[in-house]
């Protein structure tokens, strides 16, 4: 039997994980924080994860998934908490302060590309290409064939690139536009 | 078996910019996240469903590892408590898994008031202590002088009286679930109902007034005070908390929530 982590530990450990990740999987900013804790909470009820089972990052996924979905489905629920603070995705500490503007427009074309594709396909997308997971490990933890996550990413990749390549093209437009009108101007 | 693809990140075939933006937003962080905060906040909610379901259960979990501990500290003392069981009760703990150390982690956290505690420090110790001061008889040890010195201790056991230190203890233990599912209401009810969350937080004060979530039933109450804007009194109470509890797990959402008054 390997190492028992309780929810305590598994959120020191992996709250900032779990917070990328539902903010990924298109969850509002000021709901995350309420919505890890929930996923902790379910985390606690499951008895905690055991290390030989899965990894914990894919094990917490799956619920975050879970959570992250069922609160779509409740979305005019009243907030519970009006005063939470607002979590969001920020470029590396390492970027330069130049690139900073560059790198937040990259990841709202990320965001914008992502939210084109199935919840289902951008939880396998998000893990594998932005966390860095094997297949194995996702399919193990959200408790679904590899085949599957296999095929899922393949398709995500597919439309993920797609919705990409248009938001580019509009950027691209948006700029020439402008250079127009000054140049007119 | 199928090996992994590469990863757009790393594959020379896809565009340029998706791989630069894929690598922007892998390395992106999380901004605004207070780990600490939320982690004291679990450590409430999870003791709040602990006690609730104790109440529910009329044994709970935290009525078992306090009984038990601070049977074993009043009828043994100090060293007793040393080679006390700690895995037993707290296996006890288990919502739905027989694993018996993390579930004495799981207990830990709760004393907001001293997150810079030992992280291994048993939960069991801060629930015995209290009890042992109150219950702690002075006249065992005049009692002793009559009493040979080797038979001291089989004589102190024998004369402890087990069944109020039983009921004592089970009214500590039902006194912090009660203000963990104060104090978890009042954080839940914040956003919607400020009033309410305030009311539960005096309601906390009133009935445990030194109780284990003092730091996070103040925090609420200055948040639920900021939202009624009733600024005068949250600034009043935040500087006193600050002062107290300046770097304490909620002292950031303090600062927050009172940063513009």
């Amino acid at each position: 039997m390997g190492e028992h982590l309780d929810a305590e530990a598994l959120y020191r450990a992996h709250a900032e994980f779990v917070g990328r990740f539902l903010l990924r999987l298109g969850a509002p900013g000021d709901d995350v924080p309420d919505l890890i804790q929930e996923v902790f909470m379910v985390a606690h009820r499951r008895g905690g994860f055991t290390v030989d089972r899965a990894k914990p990052t894919t094990w917490l996924a799956e619920i975050a998934f879970r959570v992250s979905s069922d609160r779509r489905k409740k979305r005019n629920r009243r907030r519970e908490d009006a005063d939470a603070p607002t979590v969001e995705l920020a470029p590396s500490r390492s970027a330069s302060m130049a690139d900073r503007a560059e790198a937040r427009q990259a990841l709202a074309r990320v965001q914008q590309a992502l939210e084109q594709l199935t919840p289902q396909k951008r939880a396998v997308f998000v893990l594998y290409e932005l966390e860095g997971e094997s297949c194995e490990a996702i399919a193990r933890g959200m408790g679904i064939p590899v085949g599957t996550v296999y095929s899922r990413l393949h398709s995500a990749r597919r439309e993920f690139s797609k919705a990409h390549a248009s938001l580019t093209e509009a950027a691209d437009d948006a700029v020439s536009v402008d250079s127009a009108a000054q140049v007119q101007a | 078996m199928t090996s992994d693809p590469i990863r757009l990140l790393e594959d020379p075939t896809a565009l340029a910019g998706v791989r630069g933006d894929l690598a922007h937003a892998a390395g992106a962080g999380l901004k605004g996240l207070d780990v600490s905060a939320g982690a004291a906040s679990l450590s409430t909610a999870l003791l709040a469903e602990s006690g609730a379901a104790g109440a529910a259960a009329g044994s709970g979990v935290l009525v078992k590892v306090a009984a038990v501990t601070a049977a074993l500290a009043i009828v043994g003392g100090a060293a007793w408590a040393i080679t006390r069981p700690a895995a037993e009760p707290a296996s006890v703990a288990g919502a739905s898994q027989a694993e018996p150390e993390p579930q004495v982690r799981l207990e830990v956290p709760f004393p907001v008031d001293a997150p810079s505690a030992t992280p291994q420090a048993p939960v069991v110790d801060v629930v015995a202590a209290p009890i042992v001061e109150e219950i702690e008889p002075p006249p065992e040890e005049e009692a002793g002088a009559v009493v040979p010195e080797v038979s001291k201790p089989r004589t102190r056991k024998a004369r402890r009286p087990q069944q109020p230190a039983a009921a004592s203890t089970q009214s500590d233990a039902d006194r912090f679930a009660r203000e963990a599912k104060l104090v978890s209401d009042a954080r839940r009810a914040l956003g919607s109902s400020p009033a309410r969350a305030l009311a539960l937080t005096a309601t906390a004060k009133k009935e445990i007034p030194k109780g284990m979530l003092v730091q996070e039933r103040e925090a609420i109450a200055i948040r639920a005070l900021v939202a009624l804007e009733r600024n005068k009194e949250a600034s009043r109470r935040a500087k006193a908390f600050l002062l107290k509890f300046g770097n304490g797990p909620h002292a950031d959402s303090v600062r927050r929530a009172t940063s513009g008054l």
